[in-house]
């Protein structure tokens, strides 16, 4: 398989739960809280996305193989549009679009407070994938893209607070544990 | 709403077990072409579990009641497919997958014990003739923050507290749900302290309000719903409202319930519904309404007491509602 090939398999399943979730809704299949089931599924998407490209990096390390390199800026990029999503249906299904009912929670409460710190520094890091920007930003850009670290992290105490509730914290767990992991081996091979 | 409907419900006169909305009927349609679909389609995405319709649980008479609210119940499937009941795991579907068949709840015995004058064991068929059925429609308004119009059958908790005659000392009620692992797949999960323990107001269960419920939608409750019987609050959020009791338990001091011992923080004791008492995590001023079919739908107001302050409001007269949350 040719690289190309790859990073258009890899696009598609990117959609692939894009696309599921489109269908379940014309289907009517989400259950009887549709909305819920879009906030969870995208915040879940936008996370495990996260965590993928984040992996990049370290397996083109490993493995020895630069052909990775285009997969992290795709896999970033369907990261961030599952995270514009879940962060439009939060905005839709939770305050009925009203700016003011979403401006209130991020002062109010930690939960929504730190999905939208996470977004906010998705944001830059969106607009600044471009080659243009990458070759303008030089060294800055490598220092810049570091923040998906922060991103990460912060997803991940987001998806605990979602779960405290019940207390049911394995799923945000295991995220946190692969960020640590990335991270952590990152650091230790770093040159 | 056709106006006929309406019309009906205002009347009061209907029967919700034989309702079938059409908004139903165009989402079976809409899953039965998906489905053929996906089947043509070759390998499928998705694979639709087919839940038991009212029709295949056996039908529990009741009379119309005066509390109903005019309001059109979600379709059974909803009520039945989305459950917050955690003995059968954490996610809505899993008590509607894993309850029935699982759950053993004939025969059923129910005890009555501590301050009363005559304690005993209750069997679940004396209990259902112990006092006349009433129909009662009410809003399920989930801590949440989402609610469902459910028909419920069953009697006033009164009903069963007067036969038991409770003593001066008895304060409080305490509920607890069947905790048997082999019947409950979710009792491994460890972070939630079990058995299912909530409880009432001695005052609060006597109200007339409070349903000790066996149906919904004219039949016997679903096994996820809480079959036997559970209870049904209305004025407070679902979590209070216990499902599968088999005990029931008159004490003098404040019980402690699976929630003020799990999260003290997030659901309080009365728990009652209540649109100025935020939720740590999210306001609780409004509510999703569920089983309207549209997905950008308005959210509704909460209302104090779930609409009943009328009938409630009196009994917490001077207390603080911020602190006793």
């Amino acid at each position: 398989m040719s690289p190309r090939t790859a990073w258009q398999l890899i696009w598609l399943l990117c959609a692939l739960p894009l696309a599921d979730l489109v269908f379940r809704i014309a289907a009517q299949q989400l259950g009887a809280n549709p909305q819920e089931a879009i906030l969870r599924a995208t915040g879940l998407w936008s996370l495990t996305l996260l965590l993928v490209t984040l992996g990049v990096t370290p397996f083109r390390q490993w493995l020895r193989w630069p052909e990775l390199i285009p997969l992290r800026r795709m896999l970033g990029l369907w990261a961030f549009g599952y995270a514009c999503i879940h962060l439009l249906a939060f905005w839709a299904f939770e305050h009925d679009f009203d700016l003011a009912g979403v401006a209130a929670d991020a002062f109010k409460r930690p939960f929504v407070t730190v999905g939208l710190l996470s977004f906010g520094l998705m944001l830059p890091m969106a607009l600044t994938s471009n080659t243009a920007a990458m070759r303008r930003l030089g060294r800055g850009w490598k220092r810049l893209h570091r923040v998906i670290y922060a991103i990460a992290l912060l997803a991940c105490v987001h998806f605990f607070l979602h779960r405290a509730g019940k207390s049911n914290f394995i799923d945000p767990a295991i995220a946190s544990a692969v960020v640590l992991i990335l991270l952590g081996s990152r650091i230790y091979f770093r040159r | 709403m056709a106006r006929s409907d309406a019309k009906r419900l205002i009347r009061g006169d209907h029967l919700s077990g034989q309702i079938t909305p059409e908004s139903v009927v165009h989402r079976r349609r809409a899953i039965m072409l998906a489905g053929a679909a996906l089947t043509a389609a070759g390998p499928g995405l998705l694979q639709a579990s087919t839940p038991k319709p009212a029709s295949a649980y056996a039908p529990l008479a009741a009379k119309p009641s005066r509390y109903s609210i005019l309001e059109r119940p979600v379709p059974f499937e909803e009520a039945s497919t989305y459950n917050n009941f955690y003995e059968f795991g954490l996610e809505k579907e899993d008590p509607a997958e894993r309850a029935p068949g699982r759950l053993k709840t004939s025969p059923w015995k129910v005890t009555v014990e501590g301050l009363v004058a005559r304690p005993r064991e209750f069997d679940i068929d004396e209990l259902r003739k112990l006092a006349p059925m009433e129909e009662r429609i009410t809003r399920l308004r989930c801590v949440e923050g989402w609610s469902m119009v459910i028909p419920w059958v069953g009697y006033s908790l009164s009903e069963l507290i007067r036969r038991v005659q409770p003593l001066g000392s008895a304060k409080f009620i305490e509920f607890t749900t069947l905790a048997d692992p082999k019947q409950m797949p979710g009792l491994s999960y460890r972070a939630l302290r079990w058995p299912y323990r909530e409880g009432l107001r001695m005052d609060e269960a006597q109200h007339p309000l409070s349903l000790l419920t066996f149906g919904m939608y004219g039949v016997m409750l679903p096994e996820q719903n809480g079959a036997p019987l559970r209870l049904m609050v209305p004025w407070k959020y679902g979590f209070k409202s216990s499902k599968s009791i088999v005990k029931i338990r008159f004490v003098e001091t404040q019980p402690p319930t699976l929630w003020t011992l799990t999260a003290p923080k997030e659901y309080g004791f009365y728990a009652n519904v209540n649109p100025e008492v935020a939720h740590p995590r999210w306001s609780q001023a409004t509510e999703r309404v569920l089983g309207t079919d549209a997905l950008f739908a308005p959210r509704r107001k909460t209302e104090l007491f779930n609409g009943y302050a009328d009938l409630v409001a009196p009994m917490y007269a001077g207390m603080d509602l911020k602190t006793f949350y």
